[in-house]
């Protein structure tokens, strides 16, 4: 009784609390290939404390939608937060949704994202807004078709139920390493991470999730900034916990929970190196080559599922 | 099946899959250089393949056609096509007739084809490779996918190559591979065969200055 109350929270508190961190992590790390010293490794959470302090500037044209966006986003985040299992593959929550909730809960706050974008009226805001929606209308179906392989070989869209499972898994399955090739993909796609977008860049040009954020200020600023390094986070935590689980405890007991939080960091730590080094090693494509990277996402989810239906 | 049957299946799959994944990626890249590494890939994954399938089956003389597969495919023909590339110094991308989207979902239909044509022959079959016919099959038609739809001639031998792959997989997956003496003989073919087209697309680019074959069709003096 008390571990299904406590569990959720200390899901929320490692979320919530290790985003920035991630984040963080990454930049350093970035630097440190390109031999630069980089900003520190707190310096996220030291962004997000100025600009919490700060004074919000809003637009005079804006709407309700404008200033709502921020809570929506990052609300949906924490409640996708409270679904994932993190430390323990058994979620207390897990009966209010399944992955396909998860999927639209990210796709909820991207949605009032590119909302708020168009709502001041800010050119780069539009161009941004379409931009997102334009590659996320192509991520989800490779997203959807990759999570529906990992359902398939389980047996079950919850992904209580998917960790569990997959952590006695003993065989070699070659529609997993598909399935697991085109979330990574994905990854990419919708954390915007180089070869789709550059995170670090200010260039109209080039800018997707940056252009859409453009008009925020202050908290609102903060807030999503904070839920989109929460989404790396519980992306990476979803590739992890999904194609990875090994290790992570499946009750709720100190020791393990412990155990668990040690391994979580350590792939987590894993995969963020993986991902400065792709980033390190590619350059942006251009916008009109994203189609054809999303669509060997989408490539790879489909022959996952058609070798489920041959192998099994 | 039993148990050490199940594993040696598992791992045989894999390896499949992976051979189909750098398949794909002969079809899916649009650097030249990329392309034949992909194909080396794929025939190294290959050459492994058949080395598991003569040591799990204990059949001799698969290790002979292994070694000579992984001395042909994995560093003779790669190093004389990436001395060809040198050669005719070749910088530009891969040009296809048809978009790239296009051809990856094409080749994805491929794939359904070849698993929907052989299921009618891998489902009363029992062994620990009853899943690569299919594989094998989806190779030699996206190889040969690959050699009509491609302009350049250096990305036409390397659809001859993921063709003969293809092939030899198929024989290897249905009946241990073909005998001896076929096998050499299929050898020797491709490599002479891909010499001959390296010659003649030094020959290509030496009168047209491009190694385009669309070119070729234009009426000359």
């Amino acid at each position: 009784m008390v571990s299904s109350i406590l569990l959720p929270i200390l899901q929320i508190v490692v979320i919530v609390g290790l985003s920035p961190l991630v984040k963080g992590f990454i930049n350093k790390m970035e630097a440190r290939i390109q031999c630069r010293r980089g900003p520190s490794l707190f310096q996220p959470y030291y962004n997000l404390v100025k600009l919490l302090q700060k004074d919000v500037v809003v637009s005079e044209t804006a709407s309700w939608i404008f200033r709502a966006t921020p809570y929506v986003t990052f609300v949906s985040i924490l409640l996708i937060a409270l679904l994932v299992p993190v430390l323990s593959s058994q979620v207390p929550l897990n009966f209010i949704g399944d992955i396909i909730l998860i999927i639209y809960l990210f796709a909820l706050g991207r949605f009032f994202l590119a909302l708020s974008s168009l709502d001041t009226g800010s050119a780069f805001g539009g161009m941004g807004g379409s931009r997102e929606m334009a590659i996320s209308s192509m991520a989800e179906p490779a997203m959807m078709l990759s999570i529906f392989t990992v359902s398939l070989t389980v047996g079950s869209t919850n992904l209580s139920n998917i960790t569990g499972t997959l952590l006695n898994y003993k065989s070699l399955n070659p529609s997993l390493l598909l399935a697991f090739a085109a979330f990574v993909i994905v990854i990419i796609a919708e954390t915007g991470r180089i070869p789709v977008d550059n995170p670090f860049t200010h260039l109209e040009l080039t800018m997707i999730h940056e252009g859409m954020i453009l008009e925020f200020s202050g908290r609102y600023l903060a807030l999503i900034e904070w839920a989109s390094s929460m989404k790396l986070l519980l992306l990476l935590t979803i590739l992890v916990n999904t194609f990875f689980p090994w290790g992570i405890t499946t009750g709720f007991s100190f020791p393990g929970l412990i155990i668990s939080f040690a391994l979580y960091l350590v792939k987590i730590g894993f995969f963020a190196l993986a991902i400065v080094i792709l980033e390190s090693s590619l350059a942006k494509v251009r916008l009109f080559r994203i189609p054809n990277l999303l669509g060997t996402s989408f490539i790879l989810s489909l022959l996952a599922i058609i070798s489920f239906y041959v192998v099994s | 099946m039993e148990q050490h049957i199940v594993v040696n299946s598992q791992i045989i799959d894999v390896l499949a899959v992976l051979m189909l994944l750098s398949t794909i990626m002969l079809i899916g890249t649009s650097r030249v250089k990329t392309c034949i590494w992909a194909c080396v890939f794929r025939s190294f994954l290959l050459t492994l393949t058949s080395g598991l399938i003569a040591y799990f089956s204990g059949i001799h003389h698969i290790y002979i056609t292994t070694g000579v597969s992984l001395v042909l495919k994995v560093v003779i023909i790669p190093g004389f096509i990436f001395y060809i590339v040198d050669k005719v110094n070749i910088k530009k991308e891969v040009e296809s007739y048809i978009s790239y989207t296009l051809s990856l979902l094409i080749s994805c239909g491929i794939i359904l084809i070849a698993y929907y044509a052989t299921l009618p022959v891998i489902q009363f079959e029992n062994t620990f490779m009853r899943h690569c016919l299919p594989v094998s099959l989806a190779i030699t038609l996206v190889g040969f996918f690959a050699m009509i739809t491609r302009k350049k001639a250096i990305t036409q031998i390397l659809g001859l190559v993921t063709m003969e792959d293809g092939l030899f997989f198929a024989a290897l997956s249905t009946s241990y591979g073909m005998p001896l003496i076929v096998e050499l003989g299929v050898f020797f073919d491709i490599l002479v065969s891909v010499i001959i087209m390296g010659v003649y697309l030094y020959r290509i680019k030496e009168s047209f200055d491009t190694i385009d074959t669309g070119f070729l069709r234009e009426l000359r003096e």
